[in-house]
């Protein structure tokens, strides 16, 4: 797989950009003043005051002097002051820093407290406070600066260092009886260097806004001598004879500033790490297939053929993460889908949610919601009619609720937005909603933040607020893995008492095939993407007819697992994104794999007993002769009947 | 003291806020007046010298030096200032000879409607384009628009406000001829300094505010609010803005008090009366009482603006209210 290389950090433009501007300002600070100190110091009262011209592209001063020549003149001090002022910023600001972190704890609070305070206090107050102390003029200023700038690299410094100090190899040297000292030089400043040294280097670019800004004030350099600040004062004292005056010199203090910005942006990575954009989406036989004609009667509540997703690889092509599945879900029936992770389970039902990421991509021959293909609407209708008809519940419920939002409000919501509710009814209905979900006190927890519910409460809040647009059919991705058991069975509960009293259609992920079995009709089998068999729960508790099916079953520990014995583990790990084999993609992994796994695909075929299985070896029935043709190929369509029941078809 | 805090956290997570927050602004607030304070003391030489002059008759210093109360042992003064802060006396203008109180109250309205403009342009500028850039760029979608934004918005944010200041002036003043460009008379005036003043911050805030709306849409929460099929506007403003500007406001908050410091600066582009130009001539002249003054009501107006800023992030966010430190 050739990765495609990604422009290297310092070939970026940028970079060179910002590179060669720092570089022409370094080259000017030295010849600046040779070349043009002479001429900068030059008066010539005839000509005073004027505008640029073609002899003076910056105009001149009121003594007549080029403000170009002084511009460039300037240089060198306005980079020397910079370059000082970052020096002593590091000088005061790393030892305060790094010190306390060899010192005891209460030092190191101590210390930290103080850089915070600091900190909090702007730059440029401290700047003009050790100004007033020292006395205006260009070690004023560059004091001032410095010292403004400690607090910075300090808290940067002090962070650093904790994270070093926090190290095991730090920890054991300490116990050795390594001295503070030593522990100092030998461990914490050479892990801590390159970045203060890289940022302390980039602090020279604020060095050098600010103290242009303390010269403009006329608190920094004062004539005779002149920086670039001390020129834009006079600038803009003349600036409506002489624009260029102020705006000249700005352009340098600019270019110096950026140049330093620029290169610390491209080395900190935002430039270097741009992927490229996928290219274009992946070609699809799915859309082409034909599908196969809906049963009459009421539309079901879900009915999708061919749903196919996929997601760019790095080296741009593409992988498929879910494959060619059919799914069909009746009003109120239960369908589990079962796999481990990675198999495909949740993108599937977030693919026919319309939930898929990009740059995902989702491909269908019929994707039917209550009859009407989603895709089809335009973004107010598909919205109305997703959100009416299905309801999502995640699997953390400690993150699935906003933290921001009271959550009443949270479900008050949904019955304004799909159901017209004014804000008192819907509110009414929310708590009308918790107290359906068994949460105690609905009145009064309605008007709480999720932060003061417990998780059980919340997936609970979840499931009511999935209710609240009585959909026919709730998706429920994983709703019990994130709790405790008595806690699961709640909601489990909870889910099984919708779907018996209100006719709730529910479609239940779980990689928990005791749970799935518990709650749901049928119960279809994923792996890598595939659905390698569908079956009703008490036909796959009874004898499954997929090896995975029987990997999965014989891994869930029942009542009367030998508690001596070891857990059985499925050998192996499911194929990575782009790693599905051509033929079966569980024959590596499984004990019965012959030669004819590897190389063709099995197809989901329905056995006699009305279950399905994409085996070769699933039962006497699926012995169906050796010429499949192309692995693609439904073979239900036309081998035999499609299957009547709902689930996966 | 610690875990009677924290049990007051459990149930009045405001009360505790304030307790702990208010412990903070107080032990801020003691510090800054004795750095302050400590400023005379610190100037080499005689203060009073330096502010008179050379040709000063040493009459006039030594008076003077009594008047300040210069000549009391250094405990005595430092008591003295602490009572006379606390009745609000700020001594005597050594230029002017007027009440520093007087003038900063004269001057401290100007400041406090340039900064408080300058706050809300910049919130408002930051949260705008943050958000929608954030919006457009999420899952890696338009990657040469956010290389783009991030360079510009790291170019604006490097672009000193009184360069910006300068290049307005030099648009409205001598091409335009739009706007005022000097004074602090009328709601004109505050025009071009406050888009002076935003513009770097609020370049620098949107990209917090960019990479946070970033991360709160691949909360689950988001993802939630996606499958509730909500309309945009309420996806965005209600679900995500306020959890992006709490995340923003905690890495950004502190760009508020540099809005004030940046106000200084800005004056001197505009020629407003403000704290900033005060606070620059009382540097000039060495008039020591009035820097004093002035760095006090800054320094004070940075740390009520960061204790706003907390506040808001409390309203915005109850769980931030606790073990905030």
């Amino acid at each position: 797989m050739a990765r495609r290389s990604r422009p290297a950090r310092w070939t970026h433009p940028v970079v060179v950009l910002a590179a060669l501007v720092l570089v022409g300002l370094a080259v000017l600070a030295v010849i600046g003043p040779i070349l043009w100190g002479g001429q900068a110091e030059q008066t010539d009262v005839l000509s005073a005051s004027q505008g640029a011209s073609g002899a003076h592209p910056f105009g001149t001063d009121t003594l007549g002097r080029d403000l170009l020549a002084r511009t460039l003149a300037g240089t060198r001090l306005s980079l020397l002051l910079a370059v000082t002022a970052a020096v002593l910023g590091m000088a005061l600001g790393i030892p305060l820093g790094v010190v306390p972190a060899v010192l005891g704890p209460r030092w190191r609070r101590l210390v930290a407290g103080a850089i915070g305070a600091a900190i909090a206090l702007p730059g440029l107050l401290l700047a003009l406070f050790v100004n007033t102390v020292i006395g205006i003029g260009a070690a004023g200023a560059v004091l001032g600066i410095g010292v403004a700038n400690a607090p910075t690299i300090a808290r940067l410094a002090q962070t650093l260092t904790a994270g070093v100090a926090a190290k095991d190899y730090v920890a054991a040297s300490r116990m050795l009886g390594t001295s503070r000292l030593t522990l100092l030089r030998r461990h914490i400043l050479p892990n801590v260097a390159e970045p203060l040294i890289l940022t302390g280097t980039m602090s020279v670019g604020w060095c050098l806004l600010e103290i242009s800004a303390l010269s403009f004030l006329g608190l920094g350099v004062r004539p005779p001598d002149y920086d670039w600040g001390s020129l834009l004062k006079e600038g803009l004292e003349s600036i409506y004879v002489n624009p260029m005056g102020a705006l000249g010199p700005g352009l340098f203090v600019i270019a110096g500033g950026l140049g330093f910005a620029l290169l610390g942006e491209a080395l900190s990575g935002v430039v270097a790490g741009t992927p490229p954009p996928p290219s274009s989406p992946p070609p699809s036989d799915i859309q082409a297939r034909a599908a196969v004609p809906s049963v009459a009667g009421a539309p079901p509540v879900l009915d999708i053929q061919g749903l196919t997703v996929r997601f760019p690889t790095a080296d741009g092509g593409w992988a498929t993460v879910v494959d060619d599945v059919d799914l069909r879900l009746e009003e109120g029936q239960t369908l589990g889908i079962v796999g481990e992770s990675g198999s495909g389970k949740t993108m599937t039902v977030r693919a026919i949610a319309q939930l898929v990421d990009h740059p995902g991509h989702v491909d269908a021959a019929r994707m039917l919601v209550a009859g009407t293909d989603p895709r089809d609407l335009a973004p107010g209708e598909r919205r109305a009619l997703l959100g009416t008809r299905l309801a999502m519940v995640s699997q953390d419920p400690l993150t699935a609720l906003n933290p921001a939002l009271r959550v009443g409000g949270q479900l008050a919501e949904v019955g304004r937005v799909h159901a017209g509710m004014g804000r008192g009814r819907a509110w009414e209905a929310a708590v009308a909603q918790l107290e359906r979900v068994h949460l105690d006190d609905p009145a009064r927890r309605a008007r709480q933040f999720p932060h003061e519910y417990s998780g059980g409460m919340r997936q609970r809040a979840v499931v009511g607020m999935g209710l609240m647009a009585q959909p026919s059919a709730i998706l429920a991705d994983e709703p019990t893995t994130a709790l405790d058991v008595t806690v699961q069975q709640q909601v489990l509960g909870l889910l099984s008492e919708l779907n018996r009293e209100d006719g709730t259609a529910i479609v239940l992920i779980s990689h928990d095939l005791a749970v799935v079995t518990d709650l749901c009709d049928r119960v279809a089998v994923m792996y890598a993407g595939r659905v390698v068999e569908e079956a009703t729960a008490a036909q796959l508790v009874a004898g499954p007819a997929h090896p995975y099916s029987q990997a999965l079953l014989a891994a869930v520990p029942g009542m009367d697992t030998d508690v001596e014995a070891e857990l059985v583990a499925i050998p192996g790990r499911p194929p990575g994104l782009g790693e599905v084999p051509q033929g079966c993609a569980f024959a590596p992994r499984c004990p019965l794999a012959q030669d004819r796994c590897r190389e063709d695909r099995p197809p989901l075929v329905t056995l006699g007993d009305g279950r399905q299985a994409a085996c070769w070896f699933a039962g006497e029935d699926a012995v169906l002769g050796s010429s499949t043709g192309s692995p693609r190929r439904r073979v239900s369509s036309d081998l035999t009947e499609p299957a009547q029941n709902g689930g996966l078809s | 003291m610690r875990f009677s805090l924290e049990a007051l956290e459990g149930h009045h997570p405001w009360l505790a806020f304030a307790l702990r927050r208010g412990l903070r602004l107080v032990v801020s607030l003691f510090a800054v007046g004795s750095a302050v304070f400590a400023m005379i003391s610190l100037v080499p030489g005689d203060p009073v010298r330096a502010a008179l002059g050379p040709n000063a008759p040493q009459e006039l210093v030594t008076a003077r030096k009594v008047a300040l109360g210069l000549d009391d042992p250094l405990a005595v003064q430092f008591v003295d200032w602490w009572r006379r802060l606390f009745t609000g006396d700020l001594g005597t203008s050594i230029a002017s000879d007027r009440r520093v109180t007087e003038v900063l109250a004269e001057r401290m309205g100007t400041s406090a409607q340039l900064v408080g403009a300058a706050i809300v342009v910049t919130l408002l500028l930051a949260v705008t384009i943050g958000m929608a850039v954030g919006v457009a760029t999420h899952h890696g979608r338009r990657p040469r628009l956010l290389v783009g934004f991030t360079l510009s918005g790291s170019a604006v944010n490097t672009i000193p406000s009184f360069l910006t200041g300068l290049v307005l002036v030099y648009l409205f003043a001598v091409t335009l001829r739009l706007l005022p460009v000097a004074g602090s008379t009328g709601w004109q005036s505050l025009v071009l300094p406050t888009i002076a003043l935003s513009v770097g911050p609020a370049a620098g805030l949107s990209r917090i505010v960019r990479a946070e709306t970033d991360r709160v849409l691949a909360m689950d929460y988001m993802q939630v609010a996606r499958s509730k099929r909500l309309p945009p506007w309420r996806l965005y403003l209600r679900h995500a803005l306020p959890n992006t500007l709490t995340a923003a406001l905690t890495i950004g908050g502190l760009l508020f008090g540099v809005l004030i410091a940046g106000s200084v600066v800005i004056e001197s582009v505009f020629a407003r009366t403000g704290l900033g130009t005060t606070i620059v001539k009382g540097i000039t002249d060495r008039d020591f009482p009035l820097v004093q003054g002035v760095l006090l009501v800054l320094a004070t107006g940075v740390l009520l603006v960061n204790l706003l800023v907390d506040v808001v992030i409390g309203l915005l966010d109850r769980q931030s209210l606790i073990g905030r430190s």
